[in-house]
């Protein structure tokens, strides 16, 4: 799958989509104050050059309240607004799916992840040599994450979300995820063959998802965890 | 009120604050434990400038003289403005050595302690008996 | 008290050579072996990240297997963090911080003699784990609970690492409670707190989070060597301990830790700017107040580390984060309004300090990005992020460590460095920054995590690597350029004279390099600009 180069990722879930508009927000306004720090530092570089045998000293200023506390307040009023923001996204982002159409039960272990499906009996288990290639159904989709060892992190770059799976600990992601096949990864380090923890991701319809959970498991490769 | 004083002051009044804000929105034990620290280490040094500049006021500090530190000028709080200074000397060579061996110690087993803690002796006693060399600001 | 007479009662005598060096404790020679040894712990530690760019100039693994690749960013990071940036920091402070406040050395010189041995031998140790069979640290340098536990990570070579960095650490809280001596107790009459050039003022932040965050750091690492040899379970869920408080400890010790290494070359870009714009430095109070409360809110964000981990209050690690963007803000319009109206020249340390304020100004922009949960959770642990803290750091901290080295070397050692190869090295170093880091940004919103040795072929991240790897033989072959003129220079550099940049602050008032204890006479002390009074009053009135 080639990944798109644009400046930012579009994103295959809803979620993905909050946190791709929110970046783009936030990328406007940092283009207007850089454009505006670096302009300034730029006209003081060439227009205040000193000229060749100009001995002089410049006026001596020192301080000008006024324009200290306009300059300390404008940046804190643009992190509050940014802040709050990012805030109302984070709530979107954060919001767990009362009546999920999947809960995914994810393991990460050194090195690849087991899936298991909730009252299915259904487990994938991926290693480095045999990747996990999982369905989960368009919609709703809970992942509840738990390390079998050290820290790990789920991550689907398309989904634009990631989370640690901590040992001893669940965390849970829920994403509306679109119909498409998607590639994760490892994002936290773990050890030796922490890049050889690639999965990936179906999203089908629910009675494709359906009849794959159905499905007897094909001679997959055991991981021990 | 020294600046320096002040300047630890202000910084404990204001994590006092972030620390109230922070246990209230969490509840979470690690964070506060640590920030608490930090008050409290900031507190110390309140305290401890604090003591100085109160026994500079009355003319002589009994933990400077006890301590061997110069009393306060109106600018230092802490009262090294006038010192001896110490010659050149392998006593922190040394003492740097012992630690490394002690440290070394625990990993590769006790042995190592033998050298280890005979350079600290030997490193402490020179420390406490070597001579000084003085510069003095007068003026 | 306009002026102050020192007078040297009893001269030392230092052996020659080696032995000398060995046995200084004169803090002007410690600073230059702090300095020195800094930059050799700066050119191994480079050395292990070009071959990790040469690794990942293209997909599969060609130059090193994974085993290798991890140990190499363990220890880029490990040795950058705490070997090269750290000690540099307390290098430059060792040198200049007495002379800045017109002190004849630091409070306690012996003292600051074992800091620094302290510091050589614990980077030895940290280095020593290379030796052993199991090979040195592979867990990144933030030695993330329980990949770092015996279970996981089996071998001397770790025990190696956290014992040689509670050394260092050990060295790092001894030399600031020395320094903060120095500065509370040994200023000479007429420099008060208002008096003392930015540089020393942003120390002084720098101190205070140095005492109040290492012994997090000492206590973290003796935990964890305790949960590894002596059976304890700090760390360990099946023991009843806990992975995440690792992650609290570690970053209430890190994030400080990440102002401990810029804070100072903030101070440095200040003394700098304002000496080549021929003003004083604009809103001095202003600048001062925001240091305080850049170091003040930088214990309160530690967190912004663990947005991923579901467990801390992302929300209140947020907002601090972004309110620490405004004093850093004040501090770029300081900058700015210093250099407006005034008479600018550009020799290279004035280079480099635009150098920094740019690299520094995108680093700091995407800052602000990460600082948002949402956005972090796209990208952390992602090669943006990786982008974002080499901005800060290479494009912060060793740009202004360059500007230090040009700016302070003349005094240290009496001799000019090479301008035309200066100006090289400045050129080559920010244009191969850029191809080195600038692509990164884009692999990390691609998808491409941190801490890889190989990503998939056609994964578009390809050409985006190339470039990178192209980027960082530039920056190479930029620190071969200054080391040339280094060596050239302090053969046959020009001599510099007491104050060759027309300077303001107090080192400038006393011979190149200064005398045992300093100075012979100090000019009177009534403003942040004692040298520039006395150079624009006539001679001293004392």
């Amino acid at each position: 799958m080639v990944l798109t180069t644009s400046c930012a990722p579009q994103g295959s879930t809803s979620q993905g989509r909050e946190i791709s508009s929110l970046y783009d927000i936030f990328l406007w306004i940092a283009a207007g104050v850089f454009l505006v720090t670096a302009g300034l530092i730029a006209w003081s570089i060439i227009r205040y050059r000193a000229k060749p045998g100009d001995d002089d000293l410049p006026e001596q200023f020192h301080q000008n309240l006024k324009l200290e506390v306009t300059w300390f307040a404008i940046p804190q009023i643009l992190v509050v607004v940014l802040f709050v923001l990012s805030a109302f996204a984070l709530n979107e982002v954060n919001e767990e799916s009362p009546e999920p159409d999947a809960v995914v039960d994810v393991t990460g272990f050194q090195w690849g992840w087991r899936f298991t499906y909730d009252g299915s009996g259904k487990e994938v288990v991926g290693t480095p040599q045999e990747p996990a290639k999982v369905l989960v159904p368009v919609g709703n989709v809970s992942f509840v994450l738990t390390s079998a060892d050290v820290v790990h992190s789920f991550y689907v770059p398309d989904f634009l979300i990631k989370r640690d799976a901590v040992p001893g600990r669940d965390t849970r992601i829920d994403v509306n995820v679109d119909a498409g096949v998607y590639d994760g990864v490892c994002a936290e380090f773990c050890g030796l063959l922490h890049a050889r923890m690639p999965f990936t991701i179906e999203a089908v319809s629910q009675e494709a998802f359906q009849q794959w959970l159905q499905e007897p498991p094909e001679g997959v490769a055991r991981g021990d965890g | 009120m020294a600046e320096e004083l002040r300047f630890f002051l202000r910084t404990a009044l204001f994590t006092i604050l972030i620390t109230t804000i922070y246990w209230l929105v969490s509840y979470e034990e690690a964070g506060t434990t640590l920030l608490i620290g930090i008050i409290g280490s900031a507190v110390f040094f309140v305290i401890l400038i604090a003591v100085n500049v109160r026994a500079a006021r009355r003319g002589g500090s009994k933990l400077n003289a006890l301590l061997g530190f110069a009393d306060t000028g109106p600018d230092s709080p802490l009262g090294l403005a006038e010192d001896v200074f110490p010659a050149p000397s392998a006593t922190p060579l040394i003492a740097s050595v012992a630690a490394t061996l002690v440290g070394a110690g625990l990993i590769y087993g006790p042995w190592l302690w033998i050298p280890g803690v005979a350079l600290s002796l030997a490193a402490a006693w020179s420390w406490l008996s070597e001579p000084g060399d003085t510069a003095k600001f007068t003026g | 008290m306009a002026t102050a007479e020192p007078a040297i009662v009893a001269g030392a005598h230092e052996p020659r050579g080696v032995a000398g060096w060995l046995t200084t404790v004169d803090h002007k020679r410690i600073g230059i072996l702090y300095v020195v040894t800094a930059v050799g712990f700066f050119i191994i530690s480079g050395l292990l990240s070009l071959l990790m760019r040469a690794e990942l100039a293209q997909p599969g693994l060609q130059v090193v297997n994974e085993s290798t690749y991890n140990q190499l960013f363990t220890m880029h990071g490990t040795g950058m963090m705490f070997l090269f940036a750290t000690p540099l920091v307390a290098g430059l402070a060792n040198y200049f911080v007495p002379l800045h406040v017109g002190a004849p050395d630091v409070a306690f010189p012996r003292l600051n003699a074992l800091t620094y041995w302290l510091y050589v031998l614990g980077g030895v140790v940290v280095f020593s784990g290379f030796l052993t069979a199991s090979g040195a640290a592979a867990f990144g340098w933030t030695g993330y609970a329980p990949l770092s536990e015996a279970t996981y990570s089996p071998g001397a070579g770790v025990d190696l690492w956290i014992i040689g960095l509670i050394l260092v650490g050990t060295s790092s809280i001894l030399g600031a409670v020395n320094l903060m001596a120095t500065i509370f107790g040994m200023r000479a009459p007429g420099m008060t707190m208002f008096r003392l050039p930015i540089f020393t003022w942003n120390i002084i932040v720098t101190l205070t989070l140095i005492m109040f965050s290492f012994p997090v750091l000492t206590a973290a690492l003796a935990a964890l060597f305790i949960d590894r040899n002596l059976g304890g379970g700090f760390f360990d869920p099946t023991q009843g301990g806990d992975p995440i408080l690792w992650q609290h400890l570690f970053w209430f010790f890190g994030h400080p830790e990440v102002y401990i290494v810029i804070l100072p070359f903030f101070g440095v870009i200040t003394e700098i700017i304002p000496v080549f714009s021929r003003k004083p430095l604009f809103g001095y109070r202003g600048f001062v107040f925001a240091t305080l409360l850049i170091g003040a809110y930088s214990f309160s964000v530690w967190a912004h580390h663990m947005f991923t981990t579901g467990s801390v209050n992302n929300p209140f690690f947020s907002a601090m984060t972004m309110l620490i963007a405004v004093p850093t803000g004040v501090k770029f319009f300081s900058w700015i309004a210093t250099m407006w109206r005034g008479k600018l020249t550009f020799p290279t340390p004035m280079l480099f300090a635009m150098g920094f304020l740019f690299m520094f100004l995108i680093g700091g922009i995407t800052g602000i990005f990460v600082a948002s949960p949402p956005i972090d959770y796209a990208v952390h642990d992602t090669y943006y992020v990786v982008a974002h803290m080499h901005y800060v750091l290479f494009g912060g901290t060793v740009f202004a460590s360059f500007a230090a080295f040009y700016y302070w070397i003349p005094k240290m050692s009496g001799r000019m460095m090479g301008e035309r190869l200066g100006k090289l090295h400045f050129w080559l170093m920010l244009i191969g920054f850029n191809l080195t880091f600038f692509p990164m940004h884009q692999m990390g919103l691609n998808g491409m995590q941190r801490r890889v040795a190989d990503y998939p072929a056609e994964s578009g991240l390809e050409v985006l690597n190339a470039v990178s790897t192209a980027g960082s033989g530039i920056v190479a072959l930029s620190i071969a350029v200054f080391l040339f003129n280094l060596f050239v220079s302090m053969k046959r550099g020009a001599s510099a004279g007491d104050d060759p940049w027309q300077a303001n602050t107090l080192e400038w008032a006393t011979s190149s390099p200064p005398p045992h204890h300093n100075f012979k006479r100090l000019p009177p002390i009534r403003s942040e600009r004692p040298v520039f009074d006395a150079r624009h009053t006539g001679p001293a009135d004392g």
